[in-house]
């Protein structure tokens, strides 16, 4: 999972250009939008990871914020 | 066989009831662990692995299971023979978790 990756998605796509291509990936399909990633799976993960934190950016968090409590999630599950 | 979906509830039980065992630990935020799962299902039905258990454990709401094969990235793959670990890692390539599978055979 890489940070730089996300934020760019972040700033760069909407919420439905975000979900749309969520949707591709997960049908192993290739995505309308650029996304980062050395294979599909983490390409998926940073679209997961794009949506939760802009869902949250769009509800008025700071992005700082929203990404901190989304890799403390990741973490909070493999440690 | 089909997937079991364990949790730290049954997670135990599973593993007493059944001799050899293969865990998936998987979270909501892994896309590897999302691409894997037909796969996983596909594999449960192998007649390769019959009398093998497949459990997928959510590692987010079961930190009593993760600890027990010692996850620390997803998707991590397990496996338990007699309810005890013998081997687990994180692994995304279907060869791989092939190879550990057999390892139960």
């Amino acid at each position: 999972m890489k940070i730089p990756v996300i934020k760019k998605l972040v700033e760069t796509y909407s919420l439905e250009e975000l979900q749309a291509a969520e949707e591709a990936l997960a049908e192993e399909q290739q995505p309308t939008i650029e996304i980062g990633g050395d294979d599909e799976g983490e390409q998926l993960t940073h679209a997961f990871a794009a949506i939760w934190i802009k869902e949250k950016v769009d509800a008025g968090e700071d992005f700082k914020v929203a990404l901190r409590a989304y890799t403390s999630m990741v973490r909070g599950s493999i440690s | 066989m089909a997937v079991i979906d364990a949790n730290d509830s049954n997670f135990q039980e599973l593993l007493s009831q059944n001799d050899k065992v293969v865990v998936k630990y998987f979270a909501g935020w892994c896309g590897s662990c999302r691409l894997f799962k037909p796969k996983f299902k596909r594999l449960s039905g192998d007649e390769r692995f019959e009398g093998i258990a497949f459990l997928d454990v959510n590692a987010e709401e079961s930190p009593e299971a993760r600890a027990l094969a010692g996850v620390n990235n997803l998707p991590f793959f397990a496996i338990f023979k007699d309810g005890k670990l013998v081997e687990g890692g994180p692994m995304s390539k279907e060869d791989a978790v092939v190879e550990l599978i057999e390892k139960l055979k």
